[in-house]
């Protein structure tokens, strides 16, 4: 009861010094910068705050925070508005939304589409605020318990749950993983420091960006597919949208959604490196699992979007525990927000929830504070989003193109980027011809070279006994999980009923 | 499209942050003491716009702090803003063969780490020599890694730690944040001078490396002190010792490794410092020494990076150009031997 006391107790404290004015002030104008900037289109949370960075340094260490979490927020759900609206995916996390939430815009449903988007996001939030407060750090404890063999067992299932994600053909979707796989190798393999299909370039030997073939095969491939339809023919989308405001009936059917993907999206979340992107993909799949009639997913199903808004949202979230409780940041952009504690002066990592209660609690405090402002500055956006759409297209093409061009560029600040995207788009482009789709291909683009770079370590570790992945009981619940899922998709009688579920489009 | 563009340009992103930068609370009006100061003895107007510094990594992390520390200061002493420009990538080397391309004329160098040397000597193809094609600046400051084990390994000292790994060769997996990286060769080092043999695994970064640590998925690390300091203070691993040839003001109990019998001037540190295009003329270098000096000396580079274990360093132009010699020498031996090269 104690524990609740105290928690309850830091809690208020923490509300006491995020609703100051002055840092009510600091998490709106946080929220405003981070929408707007993430609304363009490449330009994800990492970008987002490595450019308003500087604009925090003259505040106070926690006015700072809360402003750089509020843009964090701010271009998470800008990222997402761009995949309903133009089919764009600002970030790794979205191109699940992009699925369903611009299938949604075609049918003059964007508006719906961003409504759910930002109550699931809020939900999500809401709940993860007190996972964070309550749980944080025995969740932490489990985020370490993951090691290499666990990563790879992860990765198998995620691979084989994104089966679901196809639209068409099954054998179809398999290769496009395989496609993926093979593109997400390229770059300096990590375990031995050998370059792999980098042509002597040095701009590839990082590998070639996520944000690139995202919106290569996303982006670009809509765009030349769109522009093939002759110009009186061409309708991308429909002149009546139907309603902005959310409807009840939306509620009612994207709960179930909206609360399972926020604890996949919490739970994930708490896993460095992966999460979000795994949480985003897992509650689809879940999602297209546990709907009677999923006839629908892929062709505007809210459920597909509050799904995995939800999660993507609850996983920027508890993305904070690593950070927050052990130190170790999550991913590149909870690696700049260590970085602005040490600008500020403060050492990050675990002392700071006991030498800095003002800061740590502050900030909790204000993750809740700043998704309720997001919601609150969204929902009327979403008339003006929505508004961009009635742009002829012939405007509205080459204004993205634009936008894509500078977000690839500003991805490294080199021109080899915005190239690599239009070599890309070209292939996208052919394999959309083919009917293959893009998702399962940048699924495997995504988990491909973390499963091989935690297999080969989980071996190097083990010295080569490959035991290790069903002795370890987490590694060998997921594999469990993994068999299970081939099982549904390969058990024929399943399978024929799958096929009806997925074909019926054929 | 496999070379970056040598002169610079001033796309939307890099203006943008301009503005930003002079919005802020950088200072970048320049005072009347400071325009006085502008032509410099050998008459050239320098600077006569923005100033450049390219940043070898990603934001985040030390490199960053001490670009955004480093950067007022410069803009303090030559009056223009100054631009910090990331281009991580291909462990530092994009952003070398940039500065080693561009103009001359001290408006553009290179905030290099200790990549910078380690890749001439580790890759087969480096685009730029590390001596020949830069003017050496200043090294800034030096960060020594710290030898840390997982609590559940039963060593407390260095000395046990090589009898544990002679006791069962193999045994002990070493994490670190990537192949040529300063734990890396901290690793390759150890083990040849102790001729003790340690499984080598490598991750992305320091971050997730050390945290696999810290799970105890692998028992030790050498991990830069920076980013460990918290970690250690949290007693989350056990410190045995730091890398540096000295003991470190942050760690006044942790014993250098250089103390234990049979490393007798083991060194290995990180650093960052700062270089600019070879044929930048002596007088710029000279100004630009003495602000990055100057800079070195705050008291909030003390506060933030040499009380986690940083060392501020802050030397000469020609003490950095011997250093970078002598590193080069040193890693092209250790990883001879060691058989790392990776192509």
């Amino acid at each position: 009861m104690e524990f609740f006391n105290d928690i309850f107790g830091n809690l208020i404290m923490g509300f006491g010094v995020a609703v100051s004015l002055e840092n009510l002030v600091y998490c709106f104008v946080g929220c405003l910068l981070g929408t707007l900037v993430g609304v363009l289109p490449g330009i994800g949370p990492v970008a987002a705050i490595a450019l308003l960075l500087p604009t925090t340094f003259s505040l106070p260490p926690v006015g700072a925070m809360i402003m750089l979490a509020g843009i964090y927020y701010g271009a998470a759900y800008g990222g997402s508005t761009t995949a309903v609206l133009v089919n764009l995916p600002g970030e790794s996390s979205s191109v699940v939304t992009c699925l369903d939430g611009h299938a949604m815009a075609k049918n003059g449903r964007a508006g719906h589409a961003l409504a759910i988007s930002a109550i699931g996001s809020f939900f999500a939030g809401t709940v993860c605020t007190l996972i964070i407060a309550f749980a944080a750090p025995p969740l932490a404890e489990v985020a370490l318990k993951f090691g290499a063999p666990e990563y790879f067992s992860l990765m198998v299932f995620g691979l084989i749950a994104s089966a679901v994600l196809a639209r068409g053909s099954l054998m179809k979707a398999l290769g496009m993983i395989v496609v993926g796989l093979l593109f997400g190798i390229i770059g300096t393999d990590v375990n031995s420091g050998m370059s792999r299909f980098t042509f002597g370039l040095p701009g590839l030997s990082d590998g070639i960006g996520f944000v690139v073939i995202a919106m290569a095969f996303f982006g670009l491939g809509e765009i030349i597919k769109n522009l093939e339809t002759p110009n009186d023919e061409r309708q991308v989308f429909t002149d009546k949208v139907s309603g902005l405001m959310p409807r009840w009936v939306d509620v009612k059917d994207s709960a179930g959604a909206i609360v399972r993907g926020t604890f996949i999206g919490g739970f994930f979340g708490t896993l460095p490196g992966t999460g979000p992107v795994v949480a985003s993909f897992a509650s689809y799949a879940i999602e297209k699992k546990v709907a009677k009639d999923n006839s629908q997913f892929g062709k505007g199903d809210i459920r597909g979007v509050a799904g995995p808004e939800s999660a993507n949202n609850a996983a920027a979230q508890t993305a904070f525990i690593p950070t927050l409780t052990l130190g170790i940041p999550g991913s590149g952009t909870m690696a700049l927000m260590l970085g602005a504690l040490m600008i500020q002066g403060i050492a990050p990592g675990p002392q700071v929830m006991t030498s800095r209660p003002d800061l740590f609690w502050g900030l909790i405090a204000s993750m809740w504070v700043g998704n309720l402002m997001l919601v609150i500055l969204n929902l009327p956006l979403i008339g003006m989003w929505v508004q961009l759409l009635k742009v002829p297209y012939r405007m509205l093409f080459p204004a993205i193109l634009l936008f894509m061009c500078i977000g690839t560029y500003s991805l490294n600040n080199s021109i080899q980027d915005p190239l690599l995207m239009a070599f890309f788009g070209v292939v996208g482009y052919a394999f959309m011809k083919f009917g293959c789709e893009p998702a399962p291909m940048l699924l495997g683009f995504i988990l491909g070279p973390l499963m091989e770079e935690n297999l080969r370590r989980a071996l190097l570790i083990s010295r080569g006994d490959p035991t290790v992945f069903v002795t370890r009981p987490i590694s060998l619940a997921f594999l469990v999980l993994a068999a299970a899922s081939l099982l549904v998709v390969i058990l024929p009688a399943v399978r024929k009923k799958r096929d009806e579920a997925f074909q019926g489009d054929e | 499209m496999s070379r970056t563009p040598a002169r610079p340009r001033w796309p939307m992103r890099r203006a943008m942050m301009a503005a930003l930068y002079a919005a802020g609370a950088w200072g970048a009006t320049p005072t009347f003491a400071q325009l006085a100061l502008k032509a410099s003895p050998d008459g050239q107007a320098w600077p006569s716009r923005p100033l450049r510094m390219i940043v070898a990594s990603a934001p985040g992390g030390p490199s960053d702090l001490l670009a955004r520390l480093v950067g007022p200061a410069l803009t303090d002493a030559s009056g223009q803003p100054v631009v910090i420009d990331h281009r991580s990538g291909a462990n530092g080397m994009i952003a070398g063969e940039l500065t080693a391309k561009a103009d001359a004329d001290g408006h553009t160098f290179l905030l290099a780490n200790a990549g910078f040397v380690i890749n001439s000597v580790l890759y087969a193809k480096v685009p730029y020599d590390p001596i020949r094609d830069f003017a050496p600046i200043s090294l800034a400051i030096s960060v020594p890694n710290v030898l840390v084990v997982h609590p559940s390994v039963p060593a407390k000292s260095v000395a046990d730690l090589v009898a544990l790994a002679r006791a069962k060769p193999g045994s002990i997996a070493v994490a670190s944040a990537g192949t040529g990286s300063s734990g890396h060769l901290a690793l390759a080092l150890f083990q040849q001078l102790s001729g003790t043999e340690m499984i080598h695994v490598p991750f992305k970064g320091g971050g997730p490396a050390l945290a696999d640590v810290m799970g105890g998925q692998t028992q030790a690390i050498f991990s830069i002190s920076v980013t460990s300091y918290p970690i250690i203070k949290s007693g989350r691993v056990r410190p045995l010792a730091v890398t540096s040839l000295k003991r470190l003001s942050a760690f006044p109990d942790l014993p250098a490794v250089a103390e234990s019998a049979g490393f007798k001037g083991y060194e290995v540190t990180g650093w960052f410092g700062f270089v600019a295009p070879a044929k930048t003329p002596r007088s710029v270098v000279q100004r630009l020494n003495a602000a990055v000096v100057r800079a070195v000396q705050m008291p909030e580079l003390q506060e933030r990076l040499g009380n986690q274990g940083a060392e501020l360093v802050g030397s000469t132009p020609e003490v950095f150009g011997t250093y970078l010699k002598a590193e080069q020498a040193k890693w092209a031996k250790v990883i001879r031997q060691g058989g790392i090269k990776p192509e």
